[in-house]
């Protein structure tokens, strides 16, 4: 038995494609069911819907495997199967004859092994490219429109970072047209980057994002803006050290400062969300750090101490 | 022990006496004489020497804030200023002509004195205008192989100078 489901179709084309599974019976050598409550064996994804795009990304990699772009013309959109508008048995017949053989090929499934779950909300921010997205956990709610790099929030400053710092199940998400925007009067949207610097901040629990290669050397192209929230000396730490000429790997950044692994990965997403990371792979040959500057001495760093300290605590 | 400073630098009313009364212990002394040439249109006072303030550290030491003049026909004075200083914060005012060439001009000046240390870029009067966009500050100082913060800052707020010195601090230990 196999199953065959879709995202961002018409109705119209949503109801052709189930009677045609329902027509294939013989033509077919596996039984296939139109299904969208099970996991998938093929998913249909209209990529002119950029809506369906949006919801797409956010499926976990195990869901997306197989999926076959349903577009009018060409798709801007690299994937190897694709059937064009409007749908046609022969078309269709042909696709899946392919998906099932693919699969026949694979001779244990991956499934769920290597592939990764999205199990934070900074994974689920990052898959989610480029449309609307809204994040509720009972009144309170975030939503992040990344088509036009704004966000709008119920809540600000501690308050929307304590939202962001939720385990993924506590939220209530919707995507693309299933988002139902707050009234245009009642909402202040924001530049987006300081909600994705939250996000990443927040919302990672310790997890580096797909994206992201673990063995990468990391280097910002520029600081981040951080808006009203004074950001902590966790965070100006390593924005110093990835402004150094090298890049550095999690490692070194271990090292240098002593951090947790945790900050550090919370850090590097919110820098790769807001775009303003510089990602080297690790293999290439490590850039002599001969030229670097000598040790800070502990003398100096007591005094930079307690300059930090003084400004944490302004005099009026 | 020699004396602890951070040098803040930057074009004639781009706000380093401003700056400085924000954070300062003590109010600026201030040396600022009343206009005269073609600033006076502008402005009704300047800085002729320096202004000067204090932060006092848990240890009673002192951390002074130095303004440099502005005008350019100071420019002697700015090597002078930075001897022994800890870093410089260099202030643009975007509503001049061409904030990029006055960053330019200032990285350039007191380049010795940045290399040895650190600098912080302050984007002021951001209110009064949105250009030129942050990432050609950016670009600029990638030009000159150089990383440091850009932040859009009021100098009215203490808590935007606060921050500019925070991340000095931070560039000194890990940069
Ligand atoms: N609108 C606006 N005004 C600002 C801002 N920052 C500073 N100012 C004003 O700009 C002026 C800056 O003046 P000063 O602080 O005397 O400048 P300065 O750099 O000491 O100038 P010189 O001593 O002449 O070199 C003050 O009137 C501030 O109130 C800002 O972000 N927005
Ligand atoms: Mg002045």
């Amino acid at each position: 038995m196999k199953y065959l489901s879709s995202i961002g179709l018409s109705v119209k084309d949503e109801n052709v494609l189930k009677s045609l599974i329902d027509l294939l019976g013989a033509r077919m050598s596996e039984e296939w069911h139109y299904r969208d409550d099970v996991p998938a064996d093929a998913l249909l994804l209209d990529v002119d819907n950029p809506d369906a795009i949006a919801t797409w990304k956010m499926r976990p990699e195990t869901a997306r495997r197989n999926t076959i772009a349903y577009s009018n013309s060409e798709p801007g959109f690299a994937l190897t199967r694709r059937l064009a508008k409007p749908l046609r048995a022969a078309e269709l017949i042909a696709v899946l004859k392919d998906i099932e053989q693919a699969n026949d090929e694979l001779a244990v499934p991956v499934v769920g092994s290597e592939a990764t779950e999205v199990t934070t909300l900074a994974d689920c921010v990052d898959r989610q490219g480029n449309g609307v997205m809204r994040l509720a956990c009972g009144d309170r709610e975030v939503v992040i429109d990344r088509s036009r790099q704004q966000f709008c929030s119920s809540e600000s400053g501690e308050s929307l970072a304590a939202l962001l710092t939720l385990p993924l199940p506590e939220y209530q998400i919707s995507t693309g047209a299933d988002v139902r925007l707050p009234s245009e009067a009642s909402v202040r949207w924001q530049d987006q980057k300081a909600v994705l610097w939250l996000v990443g901040q927040c919302g990672s629990h310790g997890k580096l994002l797909d994206g992201v290669d673990r063995n990468g050397l990391f280097r910002l192209n520029r600081w981040p803006g951080f808006g009203p929230v004074r950001p902590s000396h966790t965070v100006l730490s390593l924005c110093s050290l990835l402004s150094r000429k090298s890049a550095m790997g999690i490692a070194d950044m271990r090292e240098a400062t002593g951090l947790p692994e945790f900050d550090i990965i919370a850090f590097i997403n919110a820098a790769f969300l807001t775009g303003i990371l510089d990602i080297q792979s690790g293999d290439v040959a490590r850039p002599e750090t001969g030229a670097a500057k000598p040790e800070v001495s502990t003398e100096r760093k007591g005094l930079l101490a307690k300059i930090r300290s003084r400004l944490a605590n302004p005099r009026t | 022990m020699s004396e602890i400073k951070i040098i803040i630098t930057g074009t004639p009313g781009a706000g380093k006496t401003t700056a400085i009364a924000a954070i300062s212990e003590t109010p600026p002394v201030r040396t600022d004489t009343a206009t005269t040439d073609e600033l006076s249109e502008v402005k009704e006072q300047t800085t002729v020497a320096m202004d000067f303030g204090e932060l006092t550290l848990e240890d009673d030491q002192k951390v002074f804030l130095y303004g440099t003049p502005g005008q350019r026909r100071f420019e002697f004075m700015w090597k002078i200023l930075v001897q022994g200083g800890l870093g410089l914060i260099i202030l643009v005012d975007c509503t001049r002509e061409d904030p990029l060439a006055d960053m330019k001009m200032y990285l350039e000046n007191f380049s010795d004195f940045i290399a040895e240390t650190g600098a912080v870029i302050g984007l002021v009067k951001r209110d009064m205008t949105d250009t030129p966009p942050l990432d050609e500050f950016y670009q600029a100082l990638n030009q000159q192989g150089l990383m440091f913060p850009v932040f859009e800052v009021d100098v009215r707020e203490q808590g935007d100078v606060a921050l500019m010195i925070d991340a000095l601090v931070s560039l000194l230990e890990y940069s």
